[in-house]
C-alpha cells in the first residue's frame, strides 16, 4: 500500500496543472459557446505563442546548436516582458483568422465540418511555419523562469511552479470578472446565450466574435509560455495539450465554464494519480477511459446544455 | 443519366484500366495505387460524413484494424487476401462497437469522442509492456516484412505492382457500385433523412439506432478493406495511420471533393494524394501548400469542387433551376448538419 505522504506531492501537482489546463481548455469553451465552433488550431496557437517568447527572448549564441542558424531577434527580452507582446500578437492572429476564415464559413451550410477542417489547415500551416523556421529540434528557454523553491513541510515547491499557478488563477479570475462585469463582456455573454436577440438589443455581434476568438487564441499562447517553462519546445508541442483540452473540455460540457474548471482539475488529479500508482505512460490513457466513460453515461459531458 | 455515368465512371475506369499497357510504370503507379484505395476510403467516409452527417473523426480506426489483421494474418501464414477480407470484417466488427457506444453522442461530441478514442487506440497499441498487445501490433515499429501476395505463381510486388494497380482497379469498382446501389436503396433515402431532420425521421418510422449501425457497419468494411489492401501492398503497416494528419487528409479529401456528392471524394483523392506523394521532397513547405490548398478549397467553394460544379452547371437548365429553389428552400428552413 502506498504511504500517506506520497499521496500529497501529485494532490500539489494536480491542482497546479489542472489550473494550467482550465487556462487552456477556457479558450475553447469561450469561442465554442459564443462562435458556436470548435478551434482546432488552438493547440497552433499554444504553440506560436511559446514560439514567439523563445524567438524574443534567446541570445544569438544559443542559435548554433543543431549546425544551422536559427532565426533568433537578438533581443533578449526576459521571459516576463517577452509573454506581452506573444500574447497580444496572438491576440490579432485569432482576430484575423475570425475575420478571414470563420466568420465567411459561419454563414454557410455545413459550418461544423467546414469550420473544422479549416482550423485543422491552419494548425497544419502554423505547425509548417514554426518547422521551416525553426526546424524540427526541441528547444527550452535560455533561463528559467525564476529559480528556486519553497519547502512545505515535505513538500517542495518551485518558484516556476507558484508563478504558474498565480497566473492562470489570476487570468481565470480576471476573464470572469471581464465576463461578468464590463460591457464587452456581458455582450460576450448574451451572444453566447441568444446571437438573435442579443443583436436586436444593439450588441455589435461582429465585434463580440472577433474579440472572443482573440482572447481564446490569447489564452492558448498564454498557456503555452507557462507550460514550456517545463516541457520542450517543438512544432508538435501543441498537440498533446490540445488533446487534454479536448477531454476536459468533453468531460466538463462543450461550452460549459464551471464545467470546464471542474473537469481540468479532474482529469489532472486522475492523470497524477495514475502516474504515481501505475505508471507514467497510462496516465493520460486513462484520461481517455474517463471521457469515454463519461460520454457514455452522459453524452453531453457533466454540464453540457443542449444545442438550440 | 445513363450517358453520365458512361462519362463520369466508366469511361475513366476503362482508362485507367489500360494505362499499364501505354505508359511508362514506377512511381505514377504506386501514386495511383494510393488514390484508389484512398478513394474507397472516402467513398465510404463521406458516406458517414455527407449522406448520414455523422461528424466522425475516427476512419483511421476501421483502417487500422483492417490492416493489422490482415498483416497478422499473413505473418502467421495464412494467404493475405483471405487477411484482406477478415481484416474488413473485423473493422466492420469495430464500427459496430464503435456505434453501440456512440449511440447517444450528437455533434461536436461525436466528433472529439471519436478522435479521442482513435488517440486512445493508438496510446494503447504503441505499448510494449503487455505481451498480447505486443505480440499482435507490435509496438511502436509496427509489423514489418508482411509476405507479398503470390497468387496465379508470381509475387504481385514485381514489375511496379501491376497485380495491385488492377486488385485496386477491381475493389474500386466494386465498391463504388455497392455504395451506389446502397445510396439508391431505402436505406439511402434514410441515410439522407436522419441528416436532415433526425426527430422528424424517428416519428416516420425510421429506425435511427438502426439505420447509424448500418452505416457505420458498412463504412467500416470498406475502409478496412482498403486498409488491409494497403498493408498487404506496402508489406508494413504501424501505428502512424492513426495519427491526426492521417484523419486530416481523408477528412479533407472529402470535404475538398464535397460533402455528399457521389464523386466528391474521388477527385478529392486525386488532387490531395498527388498533392501529398510529389512534394514530400520539399519537406515541411508539404504541409504548408497542402494546408493552403485546403483552406482555399474551403474558402471559394465550402461546398466541395464537385458540388461547385455541380452548382454552376445547375443553373442552365429549367430543371436546374427547380432545383437550385429546392435547394434554397432546405437551406432556407434551416437544415444544417449541425
Amino acid at each position: 500500500m502506498v504511504e500517506t505522504a506520497l499521496l500529497l506531492p501529485p494532490l500539489l501537482s494536480a491542482i497546479i496543472l489542472g489550473s494550467l489546463y482550465a487556462l487552456m481548455a477556457m479558450g475553447l469553451t469561450l469561442i465554442y459557446s459564443t462562435i458556436r465552433i470548435l478551434n482546432f488550431a488552438h493547440g497552433a496557437f499554444f504553440m506560436a505563442g511559446a514560439y514567439i517568447v523563445w524567438w524574443l527572448n534567446t541570445p544569438e549564441s544559443a542559435t548554433r546548436l543543431f549546425g544551422t542558424m536559427i532565426p533568433v531577434s537578438g533581443l533578449q527580452l526576459p521571459l516576463f516582458v517577452a509573454v506581452i507582446p506573444a500574447v497580444i500578437i496572438i491576440f490579432g492572429a485569432g482576430v484575423v483568422t475570425q475575420k478571414a476564415l470563420i466568420l465567411p464559413l459561419i454563414r454557410k451550410p455545413n459550418t461544423l465540418i467546414t469550420t473544422l477542417v479549416a482550423t485543422l489547415a491552419l494548425a497544419t500551416i502554423l505547425e509548417s511555419v514554426a518547422t521551416v523556421i525553426f526546424g524540427g529540434g526541441r528547444f527550452s528557454y535560455a533561463q528559467e523562469l525564476v529559480v528556486g523553491n519553497v519547502r512545505l513541510g515535505e513538500l517542495i515547491v518551485t518558484y516556476v511552479e507558484i508563478i504558474q499557478f498565480a497566473v492562470a488563477i489570476g487570468v481565470l479570475l480576471a476573464l470572469y470578472l471581464f465576463l461578468k462585469k464590463s460591457r464587452i463582456g456581458i455582450g460576450m455573454r448574451a451572444v453566447a446565450q441568444d446571437l438573435d436577440a442579443a443583436s436586436l438589443c444593439g450588441i455589435n455581434t461582429q465585434t463580440v466574435y472577433l474579440l472572443t476568438f482573440g482572447i481564446g487564441a490569447a489564452l492558448a499562447a498564454l498557456a503555452g509560455f507557462l507550460l514550456t517553462n517545463i516541457i520542450f519546445l517543438s512544432p508538435s508541442v501543441g498537440a498533446t495539450p490540445l488533446t487534454i483540452a479536448f477531454i476536459v473540455v468533453v468531460f466538463g460540457g462543450i461550452g460549459s465554464v464551471p464545467g470546464t474548471v471542474i473537469a481540468s482539475y479532474v482529469v489532472a488529479l486522475v492523470q497524477q494519480y495514475v502516474t504515481l500508482l501505475l505508471d507514467p505512460s497510462w496516465g493520460l490513457s486513462f484520461a481517455f477511459i474517463l471521457m469515454i466513460a463519461v460520454l457514455i453515461i452522459r453524452p453531453r459531458g457533466l454540464f453540457g446544455f443542449k444545442e438550440t | 443519366m445513363r450517358l453520365r455515368t458512361i462519362f463520369l465512371f466508366v469511361l475513366p475506369v476503362a482508362i485507367l484500366s489500360l494505362y499499364p499497357r501505354v505508359a511508362e510504370q514506377g512511381y505514377l503507379t504506386y501514386t495511383l495505387i494510393l488514390i484508389l484505395a484512398y478513394s474507397i476510403i472516402g467513398f465510404y467516409y463521406n458516406m458517414l460524413l455527407g449522406n448520414v452527417g455523422i461528424p466522425f473523426l475516427g476512419p483511421m480506426v476501421p483502417y487500422a484494424v483492417g490492416g493489422y489483421t490482415a498483416g497478422y494474418l499473413a505473418l502467421n501464414g495464412y494467404n493475405p487476401l483471405i487477411g484482406i477480407v477478415v481484416g474488413s470484417f473485423f473493422a466492420a466488427g469495430s464500427g459496430f462497437a464503435f456505434s453501440l457506444l456512440s449511440n447517444r453522442v450528437r455533434g461536436l461530441y461525436m466528433a472529439l469522442y471519436s478522435l479521442v478514442i482513435t488517440l486512445f487506440f493508438h496510446q494503447l497499441i504503441v505499448r510494449s509492456d503487455i505481451p498480447a498487445i505486443f505480440h499482435i501490433f507490435v509496438g511502436a515499429i509496427g509489423q514489418n516484412n508482411i509476405p507479398d501476395i503470390t497468387l496465379g505463381g508470381f509475387r504481385w510486388r514485381l514489375g511496379d505492382g501491376v497485380a495491385y494497380y488492377y486488385l485496386g482497379i477491381l475493389l474500386f469498382v466494386g465498391s463504388a457500385i455497392f455504395l451506389k446501389i446502397l445510396l439508391d436503396s431505402r436505406f439511402g433515402v434514410a441515410f439522407k433523412a436522419v441528416r436532415d431532420a433526425e426527430v422528424y425521421a424517428a416519428s416516420l418510422g425510421i429506425g435511427i439506432f438502426r439505420v447509424k449501425v448500418i452505416a457505420f457497419l458498412v463504412s467500416s468494411f470498406f475502409i478496412g478493406l482498403s486498409g488491409g489492401f494497403l498493408t498487404i501492398f506496402y508489406q508494413a503497416v504501424g501505428p502512424d495511420i492513426l495519427e491526426t494528419s492521417n484523419m486530416l487528409l481523408f477528412f479533407s479529401m472529402v470535404v475538398f471533393g464535397g460533402l455528399g456528392t457521389f464523386f466528391g471524394p474521388v477527385v478529392g483523392a486525386f488532387i490531395l494524394v498527388p498533392l501529398n506523394n510529389y512534394l514530400t521532397p520539399y519537406g515541411a513547405w508539404r504541409l504548408f501548400a497542402w494546408g493552403l490548398a485546403i483552406l482555399f478549397v474551403v474558402l471559394v467553394a465550402p461546398e466541395g469542387a464537385v458540388g461547385k460544379a455541380e452548382h454552376l452547371l445547375r443553373g442552365r437548365s429549367i430543371r436546374g433551376l427547380i432545383g437550385s429553389a429546392r435547394a434554397w428552400t432546405r437551406t432556407a428552413s434551416g437544415t444544417s448538419t449541425s
